[in-house]
């Protein structure tokens, strides 16, 4: 997996995660084709399931937005719940909505995973490039890339001066903490701080691109061409999934 | 029993697996002041981390004669004093005076309380006139002793220093010198500057590759110069 | 992981393709428009700063502070961008934020990439930008002002993202709107008093340490353009979205659900959950659309004849 090019292996996540999406509810079969699928490519990518799965469930809590879904009113009633006054009917059109986007959301993350674990940054961005990403942008991302773990760092000292001087006095009345306000002021300057650090930062490292002969243009390196066995298998894999989703939507719709 | 430190066989692991800290045993008496030298990597600054609970390792801490769990972890804050060695970091308020005052502000004080105290931190630190200066705009001493008065207004029992005397010119470094010497608190100061040391602290520790080598009387361990040169140390 | 997850990054299916593609059209034509405005000013310093803010966002978001018990809040980012910065940089600034989030970090679908930036990168930004400008404007740039004007476009920029991603969902038959929209409004109305509170305190440190980067000579204000822009997007996005909150069936669920709801005769149900609905109007999601666009544009066009009013005053 990290031996595929980036620029293939970002149009075959996106092909992926597309063909995913527009699946319709209740097609079962495919979900499940499509869940043995991506632990496929969670093997080859040799992250280990562990990881995968920690990651892929990261996003779970979003899955409460979809939760009402369950009691919309699609097709036959499949139980209800009673919470005190009300009773909650669960539909089984419902409850098949809920699970496929559940389902679906928990596949495409994966996709996203490997894509990401597996890809250098510098080759991602050249991805990027591929995909018509102007180069200012593309430009931004890697300068962005470049200081993130600085500055986060940064964050985390700050994090661990404020934690370090955080204490409960021996005074049993007195209540830590502080008012809410006063927290988020706080808070609030240590993020102005990284602020003002951040733009006195960029003038020194503009200063520097100067130096080097900067003059706003954006020139690098042409990238290989990409030969012709992973246009191959991108063609596969597309059109694979096109077949898939056009039998799925046959049947399923 | 307060005022002190113990520990016990500690031992640190990060998460990517580096065993920074190895079955590290050490006690400090209260109003001890201790030198923690060695190279870098040794594990001084991972050790320190674990004096007020920021990081949590196999084995016993006990600091102001507290056990470090999570209930006492707001005590032990309020008791050891942690200063680290950016001072960019540390600062993180507008004002000087709003950075001193943020620990006793925390803690639930008073007003006026917070007044005293911040006046009393800075004037330990000889900083009375720069409570309204801009935290951003001082100079590398000056904010390296208005970081030690931002956990000096809390009135710790204990004081632990990561190179305090690191990046500062001969003046701002004989500045700082004297006021630690002036302090008369329970102290651990991890630093490169042998000189500071042998002045400074009558008893050291070395330490190496994640142990405690070496712990005894300053004039004896530094005149060893096999030992400091089998731990990457010299004697200027 | 850096920091934890709130209801605002929409993960992959959770939209329906065609939303997800309506929204990525949206996007791109938000950031050529702020990457065309930017190439015009002929400032390559704005480069290296677009980055650096973007890595100074991402890693202040990790900066929290503890509301009540277990809970926290932490920045989103896109006030204090468009303030410090600018409308279109903030643009910029926000879009890579979001993107790296959603790339590198999988907070945030990427099909659904585009909608996110929307909400948070666009919407989010230009909704600050108008709200801080118009009140320090009104408030002649005295100190008051920039807090005032700060807190008030952060709280917007989230309530507005919030209403953007209830109709996302919505419109896409993730999610009823009528339990969506006031969820997630109430729970990012509070969220945004968080965000409003953490903005006024980085201001006042960017004041207190260099108060040149507040200057309001920085930016010139042109709400005509930055008004057209929103107001064809906002536009644009109705025309394209009513037809499908009537004829794609999923869209449609609401109005089985009224049948469902009535069938189960559930009132307490149905009755604690607010009306939206304009009088004369019989298609309910379309009205509840339509009610907070309305809204918006209300604002939005009060604040100009305001801030015109003013000018015309001071040219007098």
């Amino acid at each position: 997996m990290h031996l595929v090019d980036a620029r293939i292996k970002l149009l075959l996540t996106l092909a992926f995660i597309l063909t995913v999406s527009l699946l319709p509810s209740g097609a079962w079969p495919v979900y499940v084709l499509l869940v043995f699928l991506i632990i496929g490519f969670d093997m080859l990518s040799e992250l280990g399931m562990g990881y995968i799965l920690k990651r892929s469930l990261f996003s779970l809590p979003f899955i409460l937005a979809a939760l009402p879904i369950i009691f919309s009113n699609n097709g036959p009633t499949a139980g209800v719940i009673s919470l005190g006054p009300w009773d909650l009917v669960i539909t089984q059109g419902g409850l098949e909505r809920f699970v496929s986007i559940a389902l679906k959301s928990w596949i495409s993350i994966q996709a996203a995973v490997i894509l990401a674990s597996t890809t250098p940054i510098p080759d991602l961005l050249g991805a990027m490039r591929a995909l018509k990403v102007p180069r200012l942008l593309v430009q931004i991302f890697g300068l962005m890339w470049r200081y993130l773990f600085v500055m986060a760092d940064e964050a985390q000292r700050m994090l661990r001066a404020r934690y370090a001087r955080s204490g409960t006095s021996n005074n049993p009345d007195l209540k830590p903490g502080g008012s809410i306000p006063w927290r988020a002021q706080v808070a609030g300057g240590m993020a102005g701080s990284l602020f003002v650090r951040a733009i006195e930062r960029s003038d020194r490292i503009y200063m520097a691109m100067v130096a080097r002969g900067y003059d706003g243009e954006v020139r690098s390196f042409n990238p290989p061409k990409i030969n012709a066995l992973s246009w191959l298998i991108l063609g596969m894999f597309c059109t694979f999934f096109g077949i898939l989703l056009l039998l799925s939507i046959l049947f399923w719709s | 029993m307060h005022h002190s430190i113990e520990i016990e066989n500690l031992s640190f692991s990060y998460p990517d697996g580096n065993l920074a800290l190895r079955d590290i045993s050490l006690s400090i008496a209260p109003c001890e002041k201790v030198a923690l030298v060695g190279p870098n990597g040794a594990g001084k600054s991972t050790l320190i981390l674990h004096l007020n609970g920021i990081l949590a390792g196999e084995g016993t801490v006990r600091s102001a004669s507290l056990e470090i769990n999570k209930e006492n972890l707001g005590f032990i804050r309020s008791r050891v004093g942690l200063v680290f060695q950016s001072p960019e970091d540390q600062l993180f308020s507008p004002t000087v005076f709003e950075d001193v005052a943020f620990g006793p502000l925390y803690q639930g004080l008073p007003e006026e309380q917070v007044i005293l105290l911040v006046e009393q931190a800075l004037s330990t630190v000889g900083m009375s006139a720069y409570a309204d200066r801009i935290s951003h705009h001082l100079s590398l001493g000056e904010k390296k002793r208005i970081a030690i008065a931002t956990v000096l207004s809390m009135n710790p029992e204990i004081l632990v220093l990561d190179e305090p005397t690191s990046g500062l010119d001969p003046r701002a470094r004989r500045a700082l010198i004297n006021l630690l010497k002036e302090l008369d608190i329970t102290m651990l100061v991890s630093t490169h500057d042998m000189l500071f040391v042998k002045e400074s602290f009558p008893r050291v520790v070395v330490m190496d590759s994640g142990r405690i080598v070496a712990d005894g009387p300053t004039e004896a361990l530094l005149s060893d110069e096999a030992l400091l040169g089998a731990h990457g140390l010299e004697m200027p | 992981m850096f920091y934890s997850v709130e209801p605002m990054h929409i993960p992959d299916g959770f939209l329906s393709a065609v939303v997800s593609i309506i929204f990525w059209c949206l996007s791109i034509v938000g950031i050529s428009i702020a990457l065309i405005k930017l190439n015009k000013d002929t400032d390559e310093r704005k480069m290296p700063l677009i980055g650096m803010l973007g890595a100074a966002i991402f890693a202040a978001q990790m900066i929290n502070f503890v509301v009540i018990g277990g809970t926290s809040g932490h920045l989103m980012g896109a006030a204090i961008a468009a303030i410090l910065v600018g409308p279109w940089a903030a643009v910029l600034v926000m879009t890579t934020v979001v993107a790296v989030q959603a790339l590198i970090f999988q907070d945030g679908g990427l099909l659904v990439l585009g909608a996110n930036i929307f909400n948070m990168g666009i919407l989010g930004v230009a909704a600050s930008y108008i709200v801080y400008k118009i009140i320090t404007r009104l408030s002649g740039s005295k100190k008051w002002g920039i807090y005032l004007g700060g807190f008030s476009a952060a709280w917007l920029s989230i309530v507005l993202a919030s209403i953007s991603v209830s109709l996302q969902l919505a419109v896409s038959g993730t999610s009823p709107i009528r339990i969506v929209l006031p969820a997630m409004v109430g729970i990012h109305a509070l969220i945004g008093i968080g965000e409003g509170l953490i903005t006024v305190g980085a201001l006042a440190l960017v004041f207190a340490v260099r108060p040149d980067i507040l200057q309001p000579s920085r930016e010139r204000f042109a709400p005509g353009a930055l008004l057209a822009i929103i107001g064809f997007g906002l536009a644009v996005g109705l025309v394209l979205l009513s037809p499908l909150a009537s004829t794609y069936p999923d869209g449609l669920e609401w109005v089985a659900e009224q049948q469902g709801f009535l069938n189960a005769a559930r009132e307490p149900v149905y009755k604690i959950i607010p009306d939206y609905i304009l009088p004369g109007i019989s298609n309910e999601a379309l009205a509840t659309i339509l009610a907070g666009i309305l809204g918006i544009c209300l604002i939005l066009i009060i604040g100009l004849i305001m801030a015109y009013a003013r000018r015309k005053r001071q040219t007098v």
